[in-house]
């Protein structure tokens, strides 16, 4: 500690303030140029793509494997009781399904005669895993293990099961990052299956965080024909939604102050609090 | 330069636990902020300097896993953590001197309130303009919860940092350096 030992380093050394406010300078310049161009995603995107993804990849394959694993555990005895009930329903279901074949193979003649050709079995699909989550508790979004090699783009709509997940906002070379439709800042263009009474579906955290439930509003029912339990699906004048995706069913309905159209909440198809594998359709809706 | 690898380093772990494990561990969809920690303990532990390039990484790397901006025009919103997450390592910075190992209370205090103080300005920023008016919900059920629940990852947290950081003085003989 001695003075005289101690060399004297000539080294440049900025004071916190004036780096405090050149980044911050820097931050605001960013912010100004990607929230109207993509300047930084192709670098960035690379980036991110090489160093944080395959720890990411390895990461979400062990935690996946552990959470599994302890829900297996936790739930072994309720699985053994189950499985009795099961296995009596698989037979029932077993005569059913002999009958529903036969349905299914007179449905699809008659879809063949009429080019209905159109649910969404037929899209293209890719299964990805999910990798990794949003870092703050604001919106809801994650990042997949599928990019734009593998052909997925800007866009593409993102299911699991059945249901509607969100969409891809962004893309880099082998991981893309979906937005939840439960997420605050996302709206889908929806339609009711029985009555075709289109609606709009809004992402909105507080009925997310309460009680699972997606908020839907501009429906124009005057009819009250919409009932609870109506299946919602995407509406073929979406303009990022393939049509006839199932989004949920309706479970709440009021009428809006202004008295014209109705508004409420539906149940999401999806159990998006544990995401794990999800499917990405690799089509885009055609606009033009 | 070796401390610099090892910021870097610690940086890097702690997102990919904030992104990749702690999905696994939320307690009702909530989040604790692991990155929030780093920043603010760096802040306080080794002044406004590293503080700030400590919030200033993380924020970047949050801020590339966000989806705020993902509506509003062609890519993501770059800079927007970042600004904040720096701004949050500066500040803890200025608490150096009251600062002392040995004492767990104003540590945990300083995240706390940089917990609650980054997720009030997020609240303000991306839902009171979009006229998210409930204040009070998104306090009770989003801000509040995540501040006990990184407070809890904190305790386990914090002691690691501070080794961390004990580990580099020994290693640098002199001591003051880390303190500048």
């Amino acid at each position: 500690m001695s003075p005289v030992i101690r060399k004297k380093r000539k080294k440049f050394h900025i004071p916190a303030k004036y780096l405090l406010i050149v980044l911050s300078g820097l931050c605001v310049l960013m912010m100004l140029f990607t929230f109207r161009t993509n300047l930084f995603e192709g670098p960035l995107k690379t980036a991110v793509g090489y160093v944080a993804v395959p720890f990411q990849r390895g990461i979400a394959q062990i935690g996946g494997r552990l959470f599994q694993r302890s829900r297996e555990l936790g739930q072994l005895k309720d699985v053994l009781a189950r499985n009795q009930q099961l296995q009596a329903q698989v037979d029932a279901l077993t005569i059913e399904n002999n009958q529903l074949m036969q349905e299914q193979y007179e449905l699809n003649n008659l879809r063949t005669l009429f080019e209905l050709d159109q649910t969404y079995s037929d899209y293209e699909k890719t299964g990805a895993r999910v990798i990794a989550s949003d870092t703050e508790n604001w919106f809801y979004s994650f990042t997949i293990d599928k990019g734009e090699e593998d052909g997925i783009s800007v866009d593409c709509n993102v299911m699991a099961g059945s249901g509607l997940v969100g969409r891809v906002v962004s893309v880099g070379p082998h991981f893309s990052k979906v937005q939840a439709i439960i997420s605050d800042t996302s709206n889908v263009s929806a339609t009711v299956l029985a009555t075709s009474e289109n609606l709009i579906v809004e992402g909105d955290l507080i009925s997310v965080t309460s009680d699972g439930m997606i908020r839907f509003s501009q429906l124009s029912d005057q009819e009250n024909r919409v009932t609870p339990g109506d299946k919602v699906v995407t509406s073929s004048i979406s303009d990022k939604y393939l049509p006839g995706i199932l989004i949920g069913y309706i479970h709440s309905i009021n009428t809006s102050p202004d008295n014209l159209t109705k508004s409420g909440y539906l149940t999401p198809a999806v159990d998006f609090s544990h995401l794990e594998e999800v499917l990405v359709i690799t089509e885009l809706k055609k606009t033009e | 330069m070796k401390k610099a690898i090892v910021m870097t380093l610690l940086i890097f772990l702690c997102f990919l636990l904030q992104t990749g494990v702690f999905q696994w561990i939320s307690f009702g969809g909530i989040m604790p902020n692991l990155l929030l920690i780093l920043t603010a303990s760096f802040g306080f532990m080794c002044g406004e300097k590293t503080g700030l390039l400590t919030g200033f990484a993380c924020g970047f790397l949050a801020d590339i896993y966000s989806a705020y901006g993902a509506g509003t025009g062609t890519g993501d919103l770059i800079g927007f953590y970042a600004l904040l997450y720096m701004l949050i390592g500066y500040y803890n910075g200025k608490f150096t001197r009251l600062f002392y190992p040995e004492d767990l209370k104003l540590p945990l205090a300083l995240i706390a309130a940089s917990d609650v103080s980054l997720n009030l300005v997020c609240y303000c920023v991306m839902f009171l303009l979009r006229a998210r008016l409930r204040a009070g919900y998104y306090f009770l059920h989003i801000i509040l919860p995540e501040a006990v629940y990184t407070l809890i990852i904190a305790f386990l947290a914090y002691p690691l940092f501070l080794a961390v950081v004990k580990r580099q003085n020994r290693a640098e003989r002199g001591g003051n350096e880390t303190f500048d």
